[in-house]
């Protein structure tokens, strides 16, 4: 498999999360230590993030991953 | 852009990277016109190893995504600049490598004439790793 090739895509609710809680894409940015234009990719799903960050990610907003995850 | 651990910036990057190649493309294709081999080869030698060198420098400052991009870049940029180059390259000589003077101006020596291949697709690559990561990032903002 190519790098960065992603045989299924992941849909997210990030985005819900994150304006639930009136975080701009450069706060989520912050807290996770990630560039915006990354939090950017990983909500419109342009990019599905690793595992590690999808720990972190959950970490951050106090739920499970498959709260905030899930295969398409 | 800020140079924090984790937080480069892959997209800004990435489209420097673009931008520099594309200028030293420019540069290696006017000092070839003009007549300059030795200066397109220094030119060429400069794209070769500042792509690498600032890949290598920056890698890790770059975040997952900014890291999983640049990685395929490399893989689909390189590898199509370096296919594109070898079928270029066979079907002008193939075709009997019309127009080398023309295309080649100025006195080359053999040892000119080798860096040419050998940087020329080193360069090549670079360009092709800059371009394609640049366009992923721009393609999918």
């Amino acid at each position: 498999m190519a790098p960065g090739h992603v045989a299924l895509p992941v849909k997210n609710r990030l985005k819900i999360l994150r304006a639930e809680r009136d975080w701009s894409q450069a706060d989520l940015a912050a807290r996770l230590d990630v560039s915006r234009q990354s939090v950017n990719a990983i909500e419109t799903g342009k990019y599905d993030p690793s595992l590690p960050l999808a720990f972190r990610i959950a970490r951050l907003f106090e739920m499970p991953i498959e709260a905030i995850f899930e295969d398409g | 852009m800020t140079l924090k651990k984790n937080n480069l910036s892959g997209a800004a990057y990435m489209t420097g990277a673009a931008v520099l190649a594309i200028a030293g493309w420019g540069a290696i294709k006017g000092l070839l016109f003009f007549g300059h081999p030795l200066a397109a080869i220094v030119v060429m030698a400069m794209v070769a190893g500042g792509g690498v060198g600032a890949s290598l420098l920056l890698r890790g400052r770059l975040d997952e995504v900014g890291r999983s991009v640049e990685q395929l870049a490399w893989y689909w940029g390189g590898g199509a600049a370096t296919v594109l180059t070898v079928v270029a390259l066979l079907a002008y000589a193939a075709a009997g490598a019309p127009w080398l003077d023309r295309a080649l101006r100025g006195a080359w020596s053999p040892v000119e004439l080798i860096c040419l291949g050998a940087l020329g697709l080193a360069a090549a690559q670079v360009m092709g790793f800059a371009l394609v990561g640049a366009a992923w990032w721009l393609l999918r903002r």
